[in-house]
């Protein structure tokens, strides 16, 4: 009888085992949530490609064409794009923000009435001025062994959900010899080999 | 886990401990209620803890039951190294992020395409966030069970060594058990 006991107790305690081992794997990989759904995704060609696939509510970002260039006095050695999706046909504008990291130590702020001159144009000829802009200078490392805070520049658009390509960003005073404008376009798919 | 009262060891028990039930409840009813109900800093952190308390415990209980190798307090502080590296690692490195975002879609992909309909597995969201990677200190729990454990067997038998005290009762049962003849 004992021994019965001892038995079925055994076989409670594993059943209990494998029932908090599956649980405990599934919570650990429910743990991460998943992206959330666009709510009111977009027909096919009712939103630019330029603001990428309009499924899952994300940022998204990418380097400009160049990504590195000298201009206005500036080095900036990486410059990028970025925005929301769940962009709607019915979005009056959608905002785009460029990123400009600065190379070098030292380096001022860049003056807000120089970043108040880039304008974006699109294929159909329309061209944008700044919504908003902001700069920092470079900054010594916070603690030893740190690194620096690079100097940098954010520019805020207000584009239409519609822009067409290509989209280019236009640098006025930061303009450089060799380079006077970024295409801030998606990069093309490289050729499958055949 | 003391050995049921006649001494049968059931694999992978370590996970019944109260430690990690807890650790698990807090998880499941913080990812699944609290979460939707107060979201903030607060429910933030608490599946960071809980998880991170309950992995190390899901690990060794794995490697008992898949394995056959019981938990050790070495094993137990590796499982914790482990979880604890691999946590943070994932907050602070993009490539980490990326690498668990895409298993775990994969991983809940039958899940996702039962219950919602995915046609493929959906991304995920993985925050880096170095504010996170203190609540690695909570994987040391199943480090302080097993070590609390192995101090009480060695109570209960002073010739049990450090390195033969594996908590999860390898203490055979006592009808069973060289008898110490003299």
């Amino acid at each position: 009888m004992a021994r019965d006991r001892a038995a079925r107790r055994a076989r409670w305690r594993s059943a209990a085992v494998c029932l908090a081992l599956v649980a405990g794997v599934g919570a650990t990989v429910a743990t991460t949530p998943p992206l959330e759904k666009c709510p009111n995704p977009p027909d096919v060609g009712e939103v630019s490609e330029f603001y990428g696939p309009q499924e899952y509510d994300q940022w998204w970002g990418r380097s400009t064409t160049p990504a590195a260039f000298v201009g206005g006095g500036f080095e900036v050695r990486d410059a990028s794009v970025s925005g929301e999706t769940c962009v709607t046909a019915d979005d009056p504008s959608v905002e785009v923000r460029v990123y400009l990291e600065m190379a070098g130590e030292q380096v001022p702020a860049v003056p807000e009435e120089t970043l108040r001159t880039l304008t974006i144009s699109d294929g159909a000829g329309r061209v944008w001025a700044p919504s908003g802009a902001s700069s920092g200078a470079w900054e010594p490392p916070a603690s030893e062994g740190a690194d620096p805070y690079a100097a940098y520049a954010h520019i805020s658009f207000l584009l239409p959900a519609d822009v067409a390509g290509p989209v280019t960003l236009h640098l006025g005073e930061l303009s450089g010899p060799t380079v006077d404008e970024l295409s801030l376009d998606p990069p093309a798919p490289s050729p499958s080999a055949s | 886990m003391s050995p049921t009262a006649r001494g049968s060891v059931v694999r992978g028990e370590l996970v019944l401990h109260p430690v990690a039930l807890v650790a698990l409840a807090l998880l499941l009813l913080n990812d699944h209620v609290l979460k939707a109900v107060a979201p903030g800093w607060v429910t933030g952190k608490l599946s960071d803890v809980a998880g991170l308390a309950f992995f190390p415990f899901l690990l060794l209980a794995l490697r008992d039951v898949l394995g056959r190798r019981r938990p050790t307090r070495r094993a137990a502080v590796g499982a914790a190294v482990l979880t604890g590296a691999a946590f943070a690692t994932i907050k602070l490195w993009a490539g980490a992020r990326d690498l668990w975002s895409d298993a775990m879609a994969l991983l809940r992909f039958p899940a996702d395409a039962v219950v919602a309909g995915a046609g493929s597995p959906v991304p995920l969201v993985v925050h880096p966030d170095p504010t996170d990677v203190p609540a690695v200190v909570a994987c040391a729990a199943v480090v302080v069970v097993l070590w609390r454990r192995a101090a009480a067997d060695r109570a209960r038998d002073p010739g049990t060594t450090a390195d033969e005290a594996t908590p999860t009762a390898l203490t055979p049962p006592a009808s069973t058990r060289p008898s110490r003849a003299g």
